[in-house]
């Protein structure tokens, strides 16, 4: 009886058409190979943002190239990136390619998406990107540790952040002070959370996006649809604060907490006076709340989940 | 709030915390048993001089049912140890409520979890586990403590009782459908850690939910969970709207079914323990310990 299962290198993916992520079923991934849409749009000065309908992500102009952040997520979505990149700076080659953080549904796909590039991740994520060893994600190039960094390249001066555990492991934000413009993945995103909340970590997660609104910016781009001002971004951390009191209060209403379609019933009664009119309300609260059920029944999730910290005071 | 609040922010939840139960006991064997709830399941064993109870069950109230139920099952004899299999608040929450003065033993990685927690009523544990494999004594009871590898929560330990031929790890596998969401299951690396305890001489096992198993249970088990996580695989790499929780639900009713269709649980169950695999795929596994090589998070 072994102690570890740690895979054999390389053990569980075969040759095939196309970059395979962690899929180990043998043969074509058709998924992998669906081709996406890009639209792209400018946002402010030399920054655009580049979006399938549902993935989003930002490139930045350079002075001789393009900094890019994160790759979408199967490896035909990063080609038509790279495509829409190429059409919209034909002259200007992506030199920098920045992780948001660790996942592959938007970081997976560098090998397809820009796989000679200066690749920068928080030190955090890239040590899961290298355990993980997907096939089509590239490990980086250089890392960066602690809680924030800044950088100048090719003319364009940013900050990453990283506040604390949030989503994915050394999830990142953005800062753009000359735009007054912030960009994070898979925090903040217009109505309700998306499914379960996979990869949450919901002890230091109010906090912690709270602790942004500090920062002076006045256009937060999402990981995820569409732009919101100050006004949307506190809305959604209302949001949270919301969701968790409710899940609270389903351990004494009598909710059997292991029936997801009693959680559901339950959580779009209570909530919709109040959050109805959120986007995905119907489809996502009663997972929503499932998953918060779960925090508070069992405590947070591994390391990541239990960091505490203080509460952010009043923004704004 | 006078109940000891795990990390729950609200007062309201109080009625809750406090409620009580009559515990469920089963003999397993010479000094060794088994107490439920109905939905939550533990061990405890005569150890000579005292008792070793595993886990403290899910609120102060259960902490002191479960106490309880010790005390009427063996008379006299103090709680003086307590095992905790994994760092899950409903699972190993409440010592202060169970046997606050009783010796803690827990794997170093779950007691790091613990130690960083700080949830109200949860003790840190006294004693660490440091080697993946450890023979423990504590008074006249022998227990094996063994982390087969990454499965679900940090630092979850089977307790392997050979003479008995019973083996007990919750949060794990179970006798029907109803893993919900995969609850803090490493779904990488899950399969191959469980897959392991087959080797050891077993007839019993006692999962932390639920009812007792045989060893054909527990193989059993292991195949449903391997079935749903390939059916979600197939799902997903077939274009069915990751994002969409009918399509998958259906997709993944449709193709087992007849298989697993008998299963208590399955039709509420199957759709939300799918999507947590679907989604596996997509996002690529959630932290160092669902990965390729887990071990080198938690060394």
């Amino acid at each position: 009886l072994g102690s570890t299962n740690d895979e054999e290198e390389g053990g569980a993916v075969a040759a095939s058409e196309c970059h395979r992520g962690i899929f180990t079923l043998a043969g074509t991934i058709p998924s992998q190979m669906q081709w996406r849409d890009m639209t792209y749009q400018p946002v402010r000065g030399p920054i655009w943002t580049v979006s399938e309908g549902i993935n989003r992500s930002v490139v930045i102009e350079g002075d001789t190239g393009i900094i890019a952040f994160d790759t979408f997520g199967s490896p035909m979505a990063a080609i038509a990136y790279r495509m829409a990149v190429q059409r919209l700076f034909p002259d200007k080659p992506v030199h920098t390619l920045v992780y948001s953080h660790d996942h592959l549904d938007h970081t997976g796909y560098a090998s397809d998406f820009a796989p000679d590039a200066r690749i920068i991740a928080h030190e955090l994520a890239n040590d899961v990107i290298v355990a993980r060893q997907s096939d089509g994600q590239l490990s980086a190039t250089e890392t960066w540790t602690g809680r924030q960094q800044e950088y100048e390249i090719d003319g364009v001066r940013f900050q990453l952040m990283y506040p604390g555990p949030t989503h994915g492991t050394g999830n990142c934000a953005a800062y753009f002070p000359e735009q007054k413009l912030l960009f994070w993945v898979d925090t903040i995103i217009p109505g309700v959370g998306y499914t379960y909340l996979p990869d949450w970590h919901l002890a230091s997660y109010l906090p912690t996006v709270g602790s942004l609104l500090d920062l002076d910016w006045d256009v937060f781009v999402p990981g995820h649809f569409w732009l919101v001002d100050r006004a949307g971004y506190r809305r959604n951390v209302q949001f949270y604060e919301v969701l968790l009191d409710a899940a609270q209060r389903a351990f004494v209403e009598g909710v059997d907490l292991d029936s997801l379609p009693q959680i559901t019933a339950w959580a779009r009664e209570k909530l919709r006076p109040d959050l109805g009119t959120l986007f995905r309300f119907d489809e996502y609260i009663g997972m929503n709340v499932m998953r918060c059920i779960w925090h508070f029944l069992q405590g947070g999730w591994g390391l990541a989940g239990n960091v505490r910290l203080p509460e952010s005071g009043a923004h704004d | 709030m006078t109940e000891h609040r795990g990390i729950f922010t609200l007062d309201d939840v109080e009625p809750y915390l406090a409620e009580e139960a009559d515990l469920e006991v089963t003999e397993l064997g010479p000094r060794l048993w088994s107490a439920t709830d109905g939905t939550y399941r533990t061990i405890f064993m005569d150890a000579g001089d005292g008792v070793v109870a595993w886990d403290t069950f899910q609120t102060p109230g259960r902490a002191r049912s479960y106490a309880q139920a010790i005390a009427r099952t063996i008379p006299g004899k103090p709680i003086k140890w307590v095992v905790y299999s994994n760092d899950h608040l409903d699972r190993s929450g409440f010592a202060a409520d169970l046997a606050p003065t009783a010796a803690r033993l827990a794997d170093r990685r779950c007691a790091e979890v613990i130690t960083l927690r700080g949830a109200d009523g949860q003790l840190p544990a006294t004693c660490i586990v440091e080697d993946d494999w450890e023979r423990v004594d504590v008074g006249a009871a022998t227990f094996e403590f063994i982390f087969p590898g990454f499965t679900s929560a940090t630092g979850n330990r089977a307790s392997y009782f050979a003479d008995l031929r019973v083996l007990y790890m919750p949060d794990t596998a179970l006798p029907n459908a109803k893993y919900s969401m995969l609850p803090n299951y490493h779904v990488r690396p899950y399969s191959a850690a469980m897959r392991q305890l087959l080797v050891l001489e077993v007839d019993t096992f006692v999962p932390g939910r639920w009812g007792i198993m045989t060893r054909e249970q527990l193989v059993d088990a292991l195949d449903y969970f391997d079935a749903v996580h390939d059916v979600a695989q197939q799902a997903f790499a077939e274009n069915v709207a990751v994002w969409m929780f009918e399509p998958t639900e259906a997709f993944v009713k449709e193709k087992l079914r007849t298989r697993f269709g008998h299963l208590e649980g399955f039709e509420d169950h199957v759709g939300i323990t799918a999507f947590r695999f679907t989604h596996h795929y997509l996002t690529g596994g959630w932290g160092m310990e669902d990965t390729a090589t887990p071990s080198a998070g938690h060394g």
